[in-house]
């Protein structure tokens, strides 16, 4: 016997196959979306990679859901929907006609003859109503999608891409220069694509800890340099101001060495500023000699005020003999400096054979100031005998890196009792002392101690 | 249980009517089945054939198988409405002298107008009344056509000189157009057999009466249609017309007029009685596709084009039925 509720089971299952027509075709074209931002996003952005990934497995399924709800909601129209299910299931209309029947009473001869023909033929119900193939490819092409998007494209994005190309040599030294430069920017380890991913591929974390070892060796280096970087900046925007008032004071020397004659009120002004600039506690001897129009005195005072300023900057150029003494008296210049920024050394007394010139290579000594004022000296080995310490070092990816000491000015401060303030100790086994407690190389010591043997022949 | 009795009864009334039928008329199934299809419902029938393939034949033997009265007239150029209809004539009744109808060939149950476009339209027209309205109208009195009533025209579509086609108003009067197919071999031999080897043709006997005609007609309405398969007639008609959106190229590029709405009413009817005459209690795909092109062949008018090129309504047909699915 026809069960009553045919027609309605028919109806619902026909609005349950529509629902899942919509949300297969629905749900594959949300798949295909999600899978080529998925693709689009891990090669290009990789960041947003794990939002695509997470939008690939719940936009289509929302989309089919969606979709799903919205088919089943419309009636379909009964009377076309058991005329397909009569062509499908070759019931030659008998179902629309009892379903006729059954709306507008006939004969009940017609319709017990009708019901007793389905019975006779028992379709199956459940293919009157199939799901078409469409559907099921469908369903298939956005399972394949979501397969090959949740397997597939993690690997691409471990693939470079094409602004992932590998930098050339300089621009990598070139970027690693950068990053070594301090910078109130914090940075952004370059690791942090593969980390996003959740898989950090060998190369991007090979980088940080590359970066990492060149940020500090350079930061090591800057020392040496001596020139850029944050410790220093408060120095180098005081140096212009001072190097101004010294050329101004050297003027003024000069005018004095050339002609004698009595400062004028510019002048005055120009060495008043200087010394309360860098001496204030001999702003009263330089008032005296002012007001007393002393020439000779005023010469002495500036050649001293501009020697006392020379031998630091003489010094500052030498740097890398600042590593042999770091022990180096106390100095104006060195206030508020990093410990780790090699320390000026003690300008020497005037009088002295070392007082206000530095001192070259060869003893020859440089005109007053001449190193204040002049780019820090570029030292060439053959020239000024510089001496290679071996074995060349490797700095990371930079290449062989060979280590200088340079002839320098070594100075130990006076010991107290034994020499007259500003006096320097050139006694070599003192020095050596010094230096074998410093891991000096052997040959660096050698030459150390020629140099010393040298000067103190020409300067008993 | 009326109902179904009735069914039965009516249904083997008219398997009974077939076979005695088909004792006279060899083969032309398809033309009897139309016959009987278009007296169960209430309709006429348009026979188209060349001369000689027993169209006459056919329609004495259903008479004489119905036991109903049978008259036939042969449309000629002079042939007048009053020739079909009958005429008020003075009669002497009790001495005293009056018009009387004298009713024409029309008042039968089964009327064949031979050759019916070699009358004059005027003539033609004289059937309209009667095939639609079943009534004859004359001298400003209205005669009953008694039931069943059906005409079975026949005309000849060789030899059109000196012919009169039928204007649209009144082919479309007929429910179906019938096209009477030449004999085969098989049945050629039979035809001779039965007209030269016994003296005459002997017509069968009433197997069935007015009556029987007339309940299978209330069965025959009775029969369920789905909407569905209305529906489909609908569109079928529909598709017959070149400004329809669902009409198919040659529609489109040959027809003039489409079917008339008549012509969907006559389909589905005519739908319900083949069921009927099948064996069938509802109306199949497959009563519809029976009925599809008799239906309508006779309802499609074509253009020019359709006509210079020979174009068949029967071919457009054939297209329209491929076009517009079932469901």
């Amino acid at each position: 016997m026809l069960s009553a509720d045919l027609f309605v089971r028919l109806e619902r299952r026909a609005r349950r196959v529509r629902g899942a027509s919509w949300a297969a075709t629905a749900g594959a074209a949300a798949a295909i979306l999600a899978f080529a931002a998925l693709l689009a996003t891990s090669l290009w952005a990789p960041a947003s990679a794990p939002v695509a990934r997470t939008a690939l497995a719940v936009v289509p399924a929302a989309a089919a859901v969606l979709a799903y709800i919205l088919g089943r909601r419309p009636r379909p129209p009964l009377p076309v929907l058991l005329l397909a299910v009569d062509e499908r299931l070759g019931l030659e209309a008998r179902l629309s006609a009892l379903y006729e029947l059954t709306q507008h009473p006939g004969p009940a001869a017609f319709a017990a003859r009708i019901a007793a023909d389905l019975e006779r033929l028992a379709p199956h119900w459940g293919r009157g109503i199939p799901v078409g193939r469409r559907p099921l490819a469908l369903t298939a092409a956005g399972a394949l999608l979501l397969v090959a998007g949740f397997a597939l494209v993690p690997r691409l994005g471990s693939l470079p891409s094409p602004t992932d190309a590998p930098p050339s040599q300089a621009a990598a030294l070139a970027s690693e220069s950068a990053a070594a430069e301090p910078s109130d920017v914090p940075l952004e380890p370059e690791g942090g694509r593969a980390d996003d991913l959740g898989e950090p591929s060998s190369r991007t974390a090979a980088l940080p800890g590359r970066s990492t070892a060149l940020r500090d060796i350079l930061a090591e280096l800057r020392p040496l340099g001596g020139a850029s970087g944050s410790p220093s900046t408060s120095r180098a925007e005081s140096e212009p101001e001072d190097a101004g008032l010294r050329r101004d004071l050297e003027r003024l020397s000069e005018r004095l060495d050339r002609a004698p004659s009595p400062l004028d009120e510019a002048e005055k002004e120009t060495l008043r500023t200087y010394v309360a600039e860098t001496s204030p506690e001999r702003q009263s001897e330089v008032d005296d000699a002012v007001a007393a129009s002393d020439l000779d005195a005023l010469r002495q005072t500036i050649h001293q005020l501009l020697a006392e300023a020379a031998p630091g900057d003489t010094i500052e150029s030498g740097s890398s003999v600042s590593h042999l003494a770091p022990e180096a008296g106390p100095s104006a210049s060195a206030e508020g400096e990093p410990s780790s920024r090699p320390a000026p050394l003690t300008p020497p007394e005037p009088g002295s054979e070392l007082a206000g010139a530095g001192t070259l290579g060869d003893g020859s000594a440089l005109p007053p100031g001449s190193t204040s004022s002049e780019p820090p000296p570029v030292f060439e080995s053959s020239e000024v005998g510089v001496l290679p310490v071996s074995p060349p070092s490797v700095l990371g990816e930079s290449g062989a890196y060979s280590e200088y000491l340079t002839l320098g000015v070594p100075v130990e401060p006076p010991q107290a009792g034994e020499t007259a303030p500003g006096d320097v100790a050139f006694n070599f086994d003192q020095i050596d002392s010094v230096l074998s407690g410093r891991n000096v190389p052997d040959g660096a010591v050698d030459t150390i101690r020629a140099y010393f043997e040298r000067i103190t022949e020409e300067n008993p | 249980m009326t109902t179904e009795v009735r069914l039965e009864e009516a249904q083997k009334t008219f398997e009974r009517l077939e076979r005695a039928v088909a004792q006279v008329i060899v083969g032309q199934e398809p033309v009897v089945r139309s016959t009987l299809i278009a007296l169960l419902c209430r309709g006429n029938v348009l026979l188209e054939g060349v001369p000689g393939l027993g169209k006459t034949l056919l329609v004495r033997t259903l008479a004489h198988a119905l036991g109903l009265r049978f008259s036939r007239i042969q449309f000629t150029p002079d042939l007048m409405p009053a020739d079909i209809l009958g005429t008020n004539i003075i009669g002497e009744s009790g001495g005293a002298r009056r018009f009387e109808f004298s009713r024409g060939p029309i008042f039968a149950h089964i009327v064949l107008a031979d050759e019916i476009n070699r009358a004059t339209p005027k003539t033609q027209s004289a059937l309209l009344e009667a095939m639609e309205e079943r009534t004859v109208s004359v001298g400003g009195t209205t005669y009953l056509l008694e039931e069943p009533f059906i005409v079975l025209a026949t005309q000849n579509p060789i030899e059109m000189q000196g012919t009169y086609p039928l204007p649209e108003a009144q082919v479309d009067r007929f429910l179906l157009k019938v096209n009477v197919p030449f004999p085969s071999l098989d049945e050629l031999v039979r035809i001779t057999t039965l007209n030269t080897e016994s003296s005459a043709i002997v017509f069968p006997s009433a197997v069935a009466s007015a009556d029987d005609v007339l309940a299978a007609r209330t069965v025959v309405h009775q029969i369920p249609v789905a909407l569905g398969l209305r529906q489909f007639a609908g569109r079928l008609v529909l598709a017959t017309h070149p400004d329809s959106a669902d009409a198919p190229e040659t529609v489109r590029n040959y027809v003039e007029y489409g079917a008339s709405p008549r012509a969907a009413i006559a389909l589905v009817r005519a739908a319900k009685a083949h069921a009927f005459l099948s064996g069938q209690v509802h109306v199949r795909p497959a009563d519809v596709e029976a009925m599809f092109l008799p239906a309508l062949q006779h309802r499609i008018i074509l253009n020019f084009r359709g006509e210079a090129e020979g174009v068949t309504p029967s071919s457009i047909l054939a297209e329209v039925w491929r076009k517009v699915p079932v469901a």
